[in-house]
């Protein structure tokens, strides 16, 4: 003990939480989660972003105490937690639908877990107080939680999962029923009660760009797997695989052969066509591969300039803040492509050629 | 135009427009008011009033009755009452109506309706009077004040003796009323057995369904349906059969008593049967679904995610469900336990055939005062009592509990 | 068979002669008790006289509650023609005006009845028995008398009796030594009634009450009580399905069933017709060849067969102890006794 302390301490004294190997199966042969490493830092609002089934509630849950890993550690604090049940672990937690007690006042609902700490009388009250008017619901403690709008029932589970102080808070998709203002607003309001409080807290959403929004973080599960942890940008714009770069913003996609010559890397598409791009995970040469290029990094000129790929203007939709482009491009197989341009740029009308310009730094070669 | 006005036009035009639609919602309604009321309305109508009806004695003594509106009920009455009742009983004694009011007189005054018979016997055979002296020659209760006391009031149309009885008071002849004595005061006693038979029952059921009830809801959906559907089955047999079912379990060579000498729990064979025991148990298995399935439903409505708020906040498994689930559940296990109570008061059959004489409950006498006594005011008069009990009790429930913590499903 | 046959022949024969008028629908509605009973008037009543007259027969149960009878009177809507009662029903009944006075002449000749089986509404046909009877396969050594009934020193365990004051409190002052011609007497008396309900209470607590007749010969076939009054062909009944019940004849009960006409029956000249009928002497002694329970008329009672004949109560080796209901003290007295017993039930 005297001399594992230190060194796990060393080991990771910002991170808080530590999945160690983590796997999880609820019938004995399908892994819902597989083979899980993962740290979560010290006030970091990190988020595990998702689709429905990738494995991210799972994970929350055993984080949480309500499953238990069929192999592998959760570490928290430095110690592992797989045998402790969840009201011993001091954790947070803001359910999908708030989960509120309706049969009792809002007051009532916010001194629930001060009960269990021993925390009673005029000091539960007075912590009650503060908690609420954090949520700035001061004022609301004598009401049903079934009496408050769905924002407001909201903060009051955000108030109760707080006011215990928790070492780490874990949100399960809680916007999911807000209409889409408020939940942009309460995004804001969740992010700034974090940093105001520097509580570390671990978010699960399918919602990219709420994702984006909030977190520090992001780790982006698909198929039980990790896919990639990093920050919103790196994670928008060097997506690790061609899943991250569908899921995270809108991407185009061609199918092409990587292949390293010299220090640039080339795209081969089918047509004969080489493109230079990029590539943030090194892939072997004439690997299978997928070049990846946003729309908004997509440049339209006139047909037949310089270094531009031809291509034929499909449609056009004017979206306000932009125009967004749908082209054929004859060198990408006949493969449609997606372009966003500035509202103000002129179009071509529909059945014209155009060119495109397709920068090499935006041009993503990474695994299929 | 005042906006005012025209506001008030506009309200009056929507409200026009709006009647086609209500008159079509009253038509289609039209049928299921009409069962209620000749299902419902009608029948209660009718039990309340035979429980206060009064017309045998106006039946047979017509003239009787009309002459004695204008006695004083001082002393014993003159010749021309004799003289209608003479008439009366002359009548009745060729329709063969006389012991109907016999029976009737005989409630309140024991031993009048053989009176009445040789009364009417000889009446038969009179042709003139005096016929005071005769009726007294016969039979010196025609000459007593209580005698007439007690005709002139069951003469009335209207009585209150059967609701009197019902709550075991009597009413003398003189019209004071007063407790009947300890050995003859059944229905109070009846109403209390009543209502705690149906109590036990109600905490059986709560006891027993409460439990199985929160398993369906935990276990897998297909397992849940399945257990569902066995808590259902049952009723879809007869409670006749369910009850004979008791019956041969429960019966002194049944299967329970076998099984209970065959592990050794018993040395000799237990009355199970035609025991109190017996009928609780069987209501209660009886009443099972009743009970479950508003709670089933109310657990159903609870998010999973209730518990593990609470346990994420702080609360061991066991503080858990008892403070966030547990009172949660409430209005089902509230309108569980009243649909239960309140049908096990009107139980008959059950502890017809596997309860012993003390455990017979209102229902059973209801039906002996019908079927057997041709009682049907006193029948009616226990209706009557009961219903008030239920209602009074549904009130109370109402009150304590609230409505909106009572859902039935 | 022969004979059976010849019978009808020549009842069809005479039922030409007569000529019988109006019966207008052709069809008579009776109502009895149900069971092997009912049955058994099936067999000997209801199928000879279709055959005979073309009249269809349709059946009705009860279980005897004239409240039925009752309530369809007062609904005015009276379609049944014919009812079986038993002497509660037909004495209440009558009492109560729910049937028709009966125009004699029509049935027969009121002399041929025995006395106390015919009164002015209610027609007797059969006489039965509340009898003692246990189960010779459990008890070698059964019960002898009434007597044993309430002896539960020399027969310990619990006795079925019949949840009504009937037959229970002549029962209680026989076993507590009254001769049974005297029983009606003394129950008539508050010191008789109090006799017999102290004789009562010392087995109160090993009775088992039953209320329908069925129950008694399942209560013996169970084990649930070692002996039980019940009605006489409810146990013969049972001993044809394999049961080995032992009747004690010892002061058994005679009781009678009655056919009556409901007031405001349709069709009276039909329903006089089936009466005459049925309680004539050929067709009512052939009845105990389904159920034993025996003529109430003399001739019919003479014209049993033989090997029917000694199972019925009426039989003389039976009789000899017999004593009936007394229909005229139940219906003076019933109403208090009634009271009484039920609170004491309760109790």
């Amino acid at each position: 003990m005297a001399l594992n302390a230190p060194l796990l301490r060393a080991k990771g004294a910002d991170d808080l939480v530590v999945f160690d190997g983590v796997q999880k199966s609820y019938d004995g042969h399908t892994l819902v989660v597989r083979d899980l490493n993962l740290a979560v830092k010290r006030g970091e609002f990190l988020t595990l972003l998702g689709p429905s089934g990738s494995g991210k509630t799972t994970t929350l849950m055993m984080l949480g105490g309500f499953e238990r890993p069929t192999a592998g550690h959760i570490l928290l604090d430095g110690k592992p937690v797989e045998a402790l049940p969840p009201e011993k672990r001091d954790i947070g937690f803001v359910f999908q639908n708030y989960a509120l007690f309706p049969h009792m006042s809002v007051a009532e609902n916010v001194a629930f877990p001060l009960r269990y700490r021993g925390v009673r009388g005029a000091e539960a009250r007075q912590r009650v107080a503060k908690a609420l008017d954090m949520v700035r619901l001061g004022g609301f403690g004598g009401r049903r939680p079934t009496q408050l709008s769905g924002g407001q029932q909201q903060r009051v589970a955000l108030a109760r999962a707080l006011v215990f102080q928790p070492k780490l808070v874990l949100m399960d998709e809680p916007l999911g029923a807000l209409d889409k203002q408020l939940r942009e607003r309460m995004q804001i309001e969740i992010k700034h009660l974090q940093q105001t409080l520097g509580i570390t807290i671990v978010f699960v959403t399918h919602d990219q760009s709420e994702a984006l929004t909030m977190s520090d973080r992001v780790a982006v599960f698909h198929d039980g797997i990790l896919q990639q942890l990093a920050s919103p940008r790196e994670l928008y714009d060097e997506p690790a695989n061609a899943f991250v770069a569908g899921f995270v913003g809108e991407n185009n996609f061609v199918p092409c052969t990587a292949m390293r010559i010299g220090p640039h890397a080339h795209a081969l598409l089918e047509s004969g066509l080489s493109l230079v791009g990029t590539m943030p995970v090194a892939l072997p040469n004439a690997a299978q591969a997928m070049l990846a290029i946003r729309p908004e990094r997509i440049g339209l000129v006139a047909s037949g300039a310089e270094g531009a790929v031809a291509c034929n203007i499909a449609e056009a939709f004017f979206l306000g803040d932009h125009t967004r482009v749908d082209a054929t491009v004859p060198a990408f197989g006949g493969m449609n492509v997606t372009i966003k341009l500035p509202p103000s740029t002129p179009v071509p009308p529909p059945g014209a050629s155009a060119g495109l310009v397709l920068p090499e730094q935006h041009c993503r070669i990474i695994a299929p | 135009m005042s906006a005012a006005l025209a506001g008030r036009d506009l309200a009056r035009a929507v409200r026009r427009s709006a009647r086609p639609a209500q008159r079509v919602a009253f038509l289609l309604g039209l049928p299921a008011l009409l069962f209620l009321f000749v299902a419902f309305v009608a029948p209660l109508g009718a039990l309340l009033s035979a429980a206060v009806e009064n017309p045998e004695v106006r039946q047979v003594l017509p003239q009787t009755a009309a002459a004695l509106a204008q006695w004083d009920g001082a002393s014993t009455p003159d010749e021309p009452v004799f003289a209608a009742l003479a008439a009366d009983l002359k009548r009745a004694n060729e329709d063969k109506t006389a012991a109907l009011a016999g029976k009737r007189l005989n409630y309140e005054m024991p031993g009048m309706r053989s009176k009445m018979l040789s009364a009417a016997r000889m009446a038969g055979g009179a042709s003139a009077g005096p016929f005071r002296e005769m009726f007294i020659a016969k039979d010196p209760a025609w000459g007593a004040l209580e005698t007439w006391q007690v005709i002139a009031r069951t003469a009335k149309p209207y009585t209150l003796y059967y609701l009197l009885t019902a709550l075991d008071l009597q009413q003398a002849p003189d019209g004071s009323i007063s407790r009947v004595d300890a050995e003859n005061a059944i229905f109070l006693s009846l109403l209390a057995r009543t209502l705690w038979i149906a109590a036990m029952v109600t905490i059986g059921t709560v006891v027993l369904g409460f439990p199985c009830a929160y398993i369906i809801t935990i276990t897998p959906p297909a397992v849940g349906r399945i257990m569902l559907l066995l808590v259902l089955l049952p009723l879809w047999t007869s409670l006749l059969v369910r009850t004979t079912a008791w019956v041969v379990l429960l019966q002194t060579d049944g299967v329970i008593n076998d099984i209970l000498l065959w592990t050794g729990l018993t040395a000799h064979r237990l009355q199970l049967i035609f025991s109190r025991f017996g009928t609780v148990t069987a209501m209660v298995h009886i009443q099972l679904p009743f009970t479950i399935l508003p709670i089933y439903s109310v657990m159903r409505g609870i998010s999973p995610s209730q518990i593990r708020a609470a346990r994420s906040l702080g609360a061991p498994a066991l503080s858990a469900f008892w403070r966030v689930y547990a009172p949660q559940t409430l209005p089902g296990v509230v309108a569980g336990g009243l649909i239960t109570f309140i049908l096990s008061l009107g139980y008959y059959i059950t502890p017809a055939l596997v309860g012993g004489p003390a455990d017979q409950m209102i229902s059973n006498f209801i039906s002996t005062y019908i079927n057997r006594d041709l009682n049907w005011g006193l029948a009616s008069a226990l209706g009557v009592v009961l219903l008030a009990v239920t209602l009074a009790i549904y009130g109370a429930f109402l009150r304590i509990a609230g409505p909106d913590r009572m859902r039935f499903g | 068979m022969m004979t059976g046959r010849t019978t009808l022949l020549g009842l069809t024969a005479a039922a030409c002669l007569t000529a019988l008028p109006a019966f207008a629908q052709g069809q008579l509605s009776v109502m009895s008790f149900g069971g092997a009973y009912q049955a058994a008037q099936r067999s000997s009543f209801f199928e000879p006289y279709t055959a005979k007259t073309g009249i269809k027969f349709v059946e009705q149960e009860y279980g005897g509650e004239i409240a039925k009878i009752k309530a369809m009177e007062q609904a005015g809507g009276v379609t049944l023609d014919v009812i079986d009662v038993d002497g509660p029903g037909a004495q209440q009944g009558c009492d109560e005006g729910l049937y028709e006075k009966l125009d004699w002449p029509k049935v027969g000749d009121r002399k041929d009845w025995q006395p106390g089986t015919e009164n002015d509404c209610a027609v007797g046909t059969i006489v039965y028995a509340t009898v003692l009877a246990y189960d010779g396969d459990k008890l070698k050594d059964g019960p002898k008398t009434m007597a044993d009934l309430f002896d539960t020193k020399k027969f310990p365990g619990k006795r079925g009796l019949w949840k009504n004051p009937v037959s229970n409190l002549e029962f209680a002052l026989i076993a507590d030594g009254v001769s049974n011609k005297d029983v009606y007497k003394m129950l008539a008396t508050k010191a008789g009634q109090d006799r017999a309900f102290k004789k009562l209470d010392s087995i109160k607590k090993d009775v088992v009450w039953w209320e329908a007749g069925a129950q008694a010969p399942s209560l013996l076939a169970s084990g649930e009580v070692v002996m039980t009054t019940a009605w006489n062909g409810r146990i013969f009944n049972a001993n044809k399905e394999g049961k080995h019940f032992k009747i004690v004849w010892d002061n058994e009960l005679l009781d009678a069933d009655y056919w009556v006409i409901p007031k405001g029956a349709k069709n009276l000249d039909a329903s006089y017709a089936f009466i005459k009928f049925s309680t004539s002497p050929d067709v009512l002694s052939n009845f105990p060849k389904y159920i034993p329970y025996g003529p109430v008329t003399g001739a019919a009672a003479k014209a049993v067969a033989a090997e029917y004949a000694v199972n019925l109560p009426t039989s003389p080796a039976n009789v000899a102890t017999a004593f009936a209901t007394d229909y005229g003290f139940w219906g003076d007295q019933g109403e208090e006794l009634r009271k009484r017993f039920t609170t004491w039930l309760a109790q």
